[in-house]
């Protein structure tokens, strides 16, 4: 019932029934054409040229020799080249039975053909904002996932590496964060299959037996980056209002290659590369580091016996204050003071990162003749962690075939993939085993082995209140985490020219994702705080999702005079479903065997399912006047499951019109000016990224023990029920100024875009006493608004070549309301005391913290001003907020930034000279602020962890201060030094450049002689360089990708490589 | 064009007849329309119940016990790094409403009351057997009182919330008056005293009992002063004979003696499950956290002084208590925590005959030596405790040296009126709003009524 009160809204739809009723179809006498359609630089003739008669769907394709026969009615006039990057020419029939044309190179992008929603357009028919990266942009970079080869490239596309592994994901945000709980990520759409976000997670879970959450894994990771054709970012909601309620957070529409007719081309590509770590921390060795444990133990013991000397030893300090482990010099330490030489000095960063391979392979085999045409490929690729015993491989394969048979065209596009994904808790913190915190954390004291080649514990359960620290390097190589990801995309489609200007489609599209995870922690581990074997521990985990398409659409396509008219109607219904496992076991009897058949006692099993389903209905009208006047007009109407029952469905109309103002009569004298449109777009998105079943208040198990080891089932509410939840909205405007000067030689795109999301879904905290901490509603509003600026260059002469490329982007970030009775969201993150506030005039998720100013110099600046309980000579001076007179951390606090950059960039430059070319790259971002809560540990001055360089500038004492900003050793910590503060935040700004490659290609004249037709050899550095002053690994580090209300920390995070790469792309 | 209308008909008839596409229900979690129907339904919200006492806030972890144990005078957190002080500033009495501890503790609890109140809320609309029902309603209504007494001795005056309430109506609440609460306490502990059997199948072993809910009002009279009603109730549990001091001290906290019949009531956990187990109690690596002052109360032949000696686990560097040792798989153990016991019932009822009128030898007298003879201390003659004030020093001295580390210290530092000399002794100055905890921050927040729901005096 639902859908017909939408048909009835719906103008578009009675739109199209005007059409179809006033449109007839004649039969009329037909006549044929042929002729050759060569390159107009080289004369080489072009194999695959569309040619169309224009008006109708009737068309023929060009084969290996560059001709065509084309058979039309009489009352066709004109017929219409068209080739990927080439511009179109149109030529008049006349009397004419031959007509042999010459194309010109496009180096405009005006001419561009863009994929929309559910259709295509050229650029310069576009009224709302798209960002484009072609093919062109593509090839020429090696990379192994289409999110790094986004990096930088687009204007208003911020795409982040937040992790350096392997196969995992980047953080792709679309004009900023408009949601504060739902997801934030785009709409991938691949071939016109919206893919499910749902699977990034892979197991939506923790690494086994730990509670701090990996980093997702990336869906685009199946995918061979050198099948794309193209990548369009629809970036207003006018564009991606056609995907209703999942267009909030902008779409990525990504084609892949199809064939071309004639012979077949067959292309090889390959490269091999090194890796290595892109920037390091700077840790102090054994020797440094035993100085400052043996300071802090000092000032500790002093600290509770003031008589103390540094000298004494052991025996008098325990006399002197007893049962305080915290004040003892560690025996293991003692020799290091003293400066012996040759002992034990390990660099544990040397010890877990490497020099790491990897390699790609890549056949592809396209072709076809005027009827069917096909694109296949199969890849291998092998990239090697930088962290040892990471890894990442792929095996994908892709089959796109299509069929054209004058009124009836088909086609099918499948791409079978696995990826294996070779996995080392990196990421957590060392409290959770992350490798990279651990070899942070642990004494430089420790060697890695022993000497009958076992690993060395010394780090764990040491004593001397020394924190406990497994072996990192151990834990890498000893725990066997491995990951199997299995996916079948594909899609299909069948179309039916009903009339002559109306076509039917009908397309189905599915993606089938198999997880298998087996995770294995030997006995030869160490529990942390234990010496000695370990019980090992096994995990299996499967995850299996089906999700599938089916869409119905009409196109109507109608030119009458100078009115253009184009309409789309359809309807869709897709759905998901996930079914999970989870087996835990212990009590294995050797670690021989580490599969869960072996272990003697099952300690978990589960499995679980859920679904969701989305029903869609949606039209499109497109108006244009003498290419000078442009109207869109957009509605779609979805149902889905994730809503409540009183919210069933959602209504998502956009709207956008555009003036080409150099198509006018009065521009035509402006010679310089070849290309310049005004365009302005208003349109309403959804985020449908909410939970499955949100609104329905679910019960969660809760069991308890009764008569020793029986296991009683408990049962109670986890969430409150919300029948009105909905999805969230946002309404967005964009004004936009395309200008391109000397025959679009330099173009540029100008952008300014405001967007309100509301109906922001959030947990509001409500009072405890209700049972709740939190309840899921739909309230407050959050705006982006920004500008993007892009710039193109391009010059072309036959030997030289050169394309230069800009963007810019800001985007403001700023909560407007929250709900009635919430102020504001606190939200902690990795620690409890760490935090971040969202309230109305601030950016989502700002820092919210303690303001640190310097270190006490002595006991009097101490006494006159406002401090914490304990603070010694040496400790932070917090400032006192308030003006309280007193230092309360509750109250104390400021806003400190956040980790929304304040503008970011990119640019790249090409250039080719006959057979050479070179490129470059570069990508930046400003303003940014990280959280690097590793200082916690790495710069506590404790003494306990290993600490970074700068903590040797310490106060020691009044009259040898450091730096008036470190605070002194001390391993019982007073003056709560530790508080999160100002002190752990970072400047995020970076300048990186991305790329730097340079290529040969091979005389062709030479190469036709031995029937290949290209090769190109090429050197490329990926991330030669990064300019930051940020203490960690990666300036774009966010521990919780998938949070929007505490980003920006860094508690331990996997490094960026610096890859060298040697490849050849050969076509034959 | 007919053609295309009866296409386009189908094509609409297509979609429109997925009915029910979009009513999908969750397959693997059950939903609250279908819950509370029938009596297993009842069984399981009684379950649940108990389960949220095992709770890493409550018995289950540890921060419960630094506001309830460390806070006072005979354990230390001497780690003032770790987490940045988070659990020394309890101890310390530096921790302000924005110490996550107490919100953590304050949520639980509350958590345990909601769970309770959906049983009692709905168990009048499911048919049953009246026994059963009686049953199920006097466990929630201990499981209920227990939550409000932690809360009314930590924080003062509470939200009274007797129902289940929706956020609105949530939002309304104010802090009801220390004697509303209470009142409240004691009527579901008399409801449950009444409606519970005195014991159950071994099957059952750890479901609360009337003689638990007896032994509980006995306490909860007792903190209020009300000695007149605590000594008759507290008087029908010794009687009952359902209850006796095991003969050593160990045997209570054996692994293997689990809820023996000096256990009133106890949250119970197993190893059968990690989430049914939990982490080392009182597990510390820094320093001795038992204060040295009650290490030398001990005599020679007490059994009691060796209970607090430290142990550490195989290859650690970690060390607890005796009393709740146990050598953990994985870093978990199953041990049950005990909430009352028949050792803590006898002090109790000793304690409340001498505030009434002191006497040199009769009930009172008897109930503190048993459990002092049990212990292998020599038992105090009628001349060493000769007056009321000694013998009521006598008792408090008594129940530090039975119950250290079972979460009794500061409640009895507080009801006794000696929190504040006994922090001196161990170098430690506070004042009279120190005796209340501090209401979390977030919550007077979310309320904003600086009327109704107005932050503790002092902080």
């Amino acid at each position: 019932m639902k859908l017909i009160r939408f048909f009835r809204v719906s103008k578009g739809l009675n739109l199209i029934l005007f059409f179809f009723i006033f449109s007839s179809s004649m039969v009329l006498a037909q006549r044929t054409i042929s002729g050759t359609v060569s390159d107009g630089n080289t004369n080489e003739p072009l194999v695959g040229v569309n040619i169309q008669a224009k008006g109708t769907s009737i068309g023929a394709v060009t084969d290996i020799n560059g001709k065509y026969t084309l058979a039309i009615s009489e009352e066709v006039t004109v017929i219409v080249f068209s080739y990927i990057g080439y511009l179109n020419k149109e030529e008049n029939i006349g009397g004419r039975t031959e007509i042999s044309v010459l194309l010109d190179e496009n180096i405009s992008l005006f001419e561009e053909v863009v994929v929309i929603g559910y259709g295509q357009q050229q650029k310069k028919d576009l009224t709302t904002a798209v960002s484009i990266l072609s093919a062109n942009e593509i090839k020429n970079v090696p990379v192994n996932s289409i999110d790094q080869i986004l990096t930088g490239k687009l204007a208003g596309v911020l795409v982040q590496q937040t992790s350096g592994s392997p196969g995992a994901g980047l953080s792709v945000r679309v004009r900023g964060v408009g949601s504060i709980t739902a997801g934030n990520d785009p709409l991938y759409v691949i071939d016109g299959v919206p893919i499910s976000n749902d699977n990034n997670r892979g197991f939506g879970a923790n690494n086994p037996g730990s509670s701090y959450a990996e980093q997702p894994v990336n869906i685009l990771s199946t995918i061979n980056p050198t099948d794309i054709e193209s990548i369009q970012v629809l970036k207003d909601a006018s564009a991606a209002a056609i995907y209703g309620s999942r267009g909030s957070n902008g779409v990525v529409i990504i084609t892949t290659k199809k064939g071309n007719s004639g012979k077949p081309v067959v292309s090889y590509n390959t490269y091999f590369g090194r890796q290595e770590t892109l920037k390091r921390y700077d840790m102090l060795n054994a020797y440094e580091w035993s100085l400052i444990n043996a300071e802090g133990r000092n000032n500790a013991y002093r600290d509770r016996f003031p008589a103390g000397k540094d000298t004494d030893d052991n025996a008098t300090r325990a006399k002197n204050v007893p049962n305080q482990p915290g004040i003892l010099i560690p025996d293991q330490v003692k020799p290091y003071l003293s400066n012996t030489s040759g002992l034990t000095n390990t660099d544990w960063q040397d010890e877990i990162f490497r020099e790491a391979p990897i390699q790609n392979h890549s056949v592809s085999i396209s072709g076809g003749n005027d009827v069917v045409k096909y694109y296949a490929s199969g890849e291998y690729m092998n990239q090697e962690g930088i962290v040892i015993s990471s890894g990442f491989k792929r095996y994908s394969g892709r089959f796109n075939m299509d069929i054209n048979s004058g009124k009836f065209k088909a086609g099918f596009g499948l791409n079978p993939t696995l990826t294996k994904h070779d996995l080392v808790n990196s990421e957590g913190p060392w409290f959770d085993q992350g490798v990279i915190g651990l070899a942070l954390s642990i004494s430089p004291i420790w060697p890695v082995y022993n000497e009958n080649g076992s690993y060395n514990y010394g780090g764990n359960a040491w004593g001397f209140a020394m924190t406990d620290f497994l072996n990192p390097v151990a834990i890498a190589n000893e725990i066997q985490d491995n990951m199997d990801h299995n996916r079948v995309l594909g899609n299909m489609y069948a179309s039916y020219d009903l009339l002559k200007n109306l076509s039917y489609k009908m397309s189905v599209g599915g993606d089938i994702n198999n997880f298998n995870r087996d995770f294995y922690r030997p006995s030869t581990v160490e529990t942390v705080g234990r010496k000695g074997f370990s019980a090992p521990i096994g995990t299996s985990q499967t995850r299996f999702s089906t999700n599938w398409l089916v869409e119905n659409t009409l196109n109507y396509n109608t030119v009458l005079g100078k009115n253009t008219f184009s309409a789309i109607a359809g309807f869709s219904s897709q759905m998901e479903n996930f079914s999970s496992s989870y087996i835990e076991a212990t009590n294995y009897p050797n670690d021989l065997v580490q599969t869960i058949n072996a272990a003697g006692q099952i300690t978990a099993a589960r499995t679980f399912k859920e679904a969701w389903s989305l029903l869609s209905g949606f039209g499109r009208v497109q108006y244009d006047y003498a290419n000078k006047y442009y109207a869109t007009a957009s509605m779609r109407a979805d149902g889905s499951s994730r809503f409540g029952k009183n919210n069933k469905w959602g209504y998502f109309p956009s709207a956008s019109a555009g003036w080409r103002i150099s198509g006018e009569p009065f521009m035509a004298d402006i010679k310089t000016i070849s290309n310049l449109k005004l365009r302005a777009s208003y349109g309403i998105t959804g985020n449908f990224q909410i939970p499955n079943y949100g609104s329905v208040g679910l019960l969660s198990y809760d069991d308890y023990i009764l008569g020793g080891t029986a296991l009683s089932s408990g049962l109670a509410p986890s969430n409150s029920s919300n029948p009105n939840l909905s999805w969230e909205k946002t309404r967005s405007i964009d004004f936009g100024v395309e200008i391109g000067l000397f025959q679009d030689a330099l173009y540029l795109e100008l952008d300014y875009y405001k967007e309100n999301t509301t109906d922001l879904l959030l947990n509001v905290p409500v009072p405890l006493a209700s049972g709740f901490s939190t309840e899921l509603r739909n309230i407050g509003e959050v705006e982006n608004k920004g500008f993007e600026a892009s710039l193109t260059v391009k010059k072309r002469t036959k030997d030289f070549g050169f394309s230069f490329s800009a963007n810019f982007s800001t985007n403001n970030n700023k909560v407007i309301s929250l709900a009635d009775g919430v102020p504001q969201i606190l939200t902690a993150g990795g620690t409890g005391v760490t935090l971040w506030i969202t309230k109305p005039g601030e950016e989502i998720g700002s820092y919210y913290n303690p303001v640190y100013d310097g270190v006490f110099n002595n006991q009097a600046e101490i006494d006159k001003y406002p401090r914490v309980a304990n603070a010694k000579p040496g400790d932070f001076r917090f400032v006192d907020v308030n003006g309280d007179g007193k230092i309360d951390f509750s109250t104390d606090r400021q806003i400190q930034g956040s980790y929304f950059p304040d503008f970011t960039y990119g640019s790249s430059l090409n250039l080719d000279y006959k057979g050479i070319d070179f490129n470059i790259s570069l990508q930046g971002s400003q303003g940014a602020e990280i959280l690097h809560l590793m200082s916690r540990y790495i710069y506590n001055i404790e003494g306990n962890m290993n600490l970074v360089r700068p903590a040797l500038n310490r106060w020691i004492s009044e009259s040898q201060p450091g730096d008036g900003q470190t605070n002194r050793a001390n391993r019982l910590a007073t003056g709560s030094n530790g508080q999160t503060s100002n002190w752990h935040l970072d400047d995020g700004s970076f300048m990186r450049i991305r790329n730097i490659s340079l290529g040969y290609s091979l005389p062709k004249v030479m190469l036709k002689k031995v029937g290949i037709s290209n090769v190109r050899a090429y050197v490329s550095v990926l991330n030669p360089f990064m300019f930051t002053n940020y203490i960690g690994y990666n300036p774009e580090v966010n521990s919780r990708p998938d949070s929007a209300l505490n980003p920006g920390e860094d508690y331990g995070s996997y490094p960026l490589a610096r890859t060298y790469t040697f490849g050849i792309n050969m076509t034959f | 064009m007919k053609q295309i209308l009866s296409f386009l008909l189908i094509f609409f008839c297509l979609s429109s007849c997925e009915n029910g596409f979009l009513d999908l229900t969750p397959e693997s979690q059950a939903n609250v329309n279908d819950f509370y129907k029938n009596p297993g339904d009842i069984l399981n919200g009684v379950n649940a119940a108990y389960a949220s006492l095992q709770s890493g806030s409550l018995y289950g972890g540890r921060d419960f016990m630094d506001m309830t144990e460390y806070r006072g005078d005979n354990t230390f957190d001497n780690d003032p790094s770790a987490n940045s002080g988070l659990r020394y500033n309890v101890d310390r009495f530096l921790a302000g409403s924005d110490n996550t501890i107490f919100e953590s503790v304050w949520r639980r609890l509350y958590l345990n009351i909601y769970r309770c109140n959906m049983v009692l809320d709905n168990i009048s609309n499911v048919t049953m057997n009246a026994t059963l029902s009686k049953q199920y309603q006097g466990e929630v209504q201990f499981i209920r009182a227990l939550s409000y007494f932690h809360l009314v001795q930590l924080w003062g005056p509470v939200p009274l919330v007797l129902k289940v309430q929706t956020t609105e109506e949530s939002r309304l609440n104010i802090r009801n008056s220390v004697t509303e609460v209470y009142a409240a306490i004691e009527n579901d502990l008399k409801l449950a005293a009444a409606n519970l059997p005195k014991s159950y199948a071994a099957v059952d072993l750890g479901r609360v009992t009337s003689g638990a809910a007896k032994g509980l009002l006995g306490k909860v009279y007792l903190t209020q002063k009300k000695y007149n009603d605590a000594i008759p109730v507290l008087r029908e549990v010794i009687n009952s004979g359902d209850f006796q001091l095991m003969p050593t001290v160990a045997e209570v906290f054996d692994p293997k003696k689990e809820y023996n019949k000096e256990i009133l009531f106890a949250v119970r956990f197993s190893l059968v499950n990690n989430s049914e187990s939990h982490g080392l109690y009182y597990s510390s690596q820094i320093g001795d956290f038992v204060d040295p002052n009650l290490r030398s109360l001990y005599s020679i032949t007490d059994t009691r002084k060796s209970m607090l000696d430290l142990r550490k686990p195989i290859g650690t560097q970690n060390q607890t208590a005796l009393k709740f040792f146990e050598e953990p798989t994985n870093n978990v153990v199953g041990t049950d925590f005990p909430v009352l016991r028949y050792a803590d019932v006898l002090l109790m009822y000793a304690e409340a005959l001498n505030e009434v009128g002191y006497q040199s030898s009769g009930d009172a007298l008897t109930s503190l030596n048993t459990v002092r003879t049990r212990a292998g201390a020599i038992p105090y003659t009628s001349a060493e405790l000769s007056n009321q004030a000694s013998f009521r020093e006598a008792i408090l001295l008594e129940r530090r040296m039975e119950l250290p580390l079972e979460l009794h210290r500061w409640y009895d530092l507080v009801r006794t009126g000696k929190a504040k000399d006994a922090l001196k002794t161990v170098g430690i100055n506070i004042q009279d709003f120190n005796l209340l905890f501090p209401i979390p921050n977030s919550q007077v927040q979310i309320y904003n009524n600086p009327s109704g729901f107005s932050q503790n005096q002092g902080y």
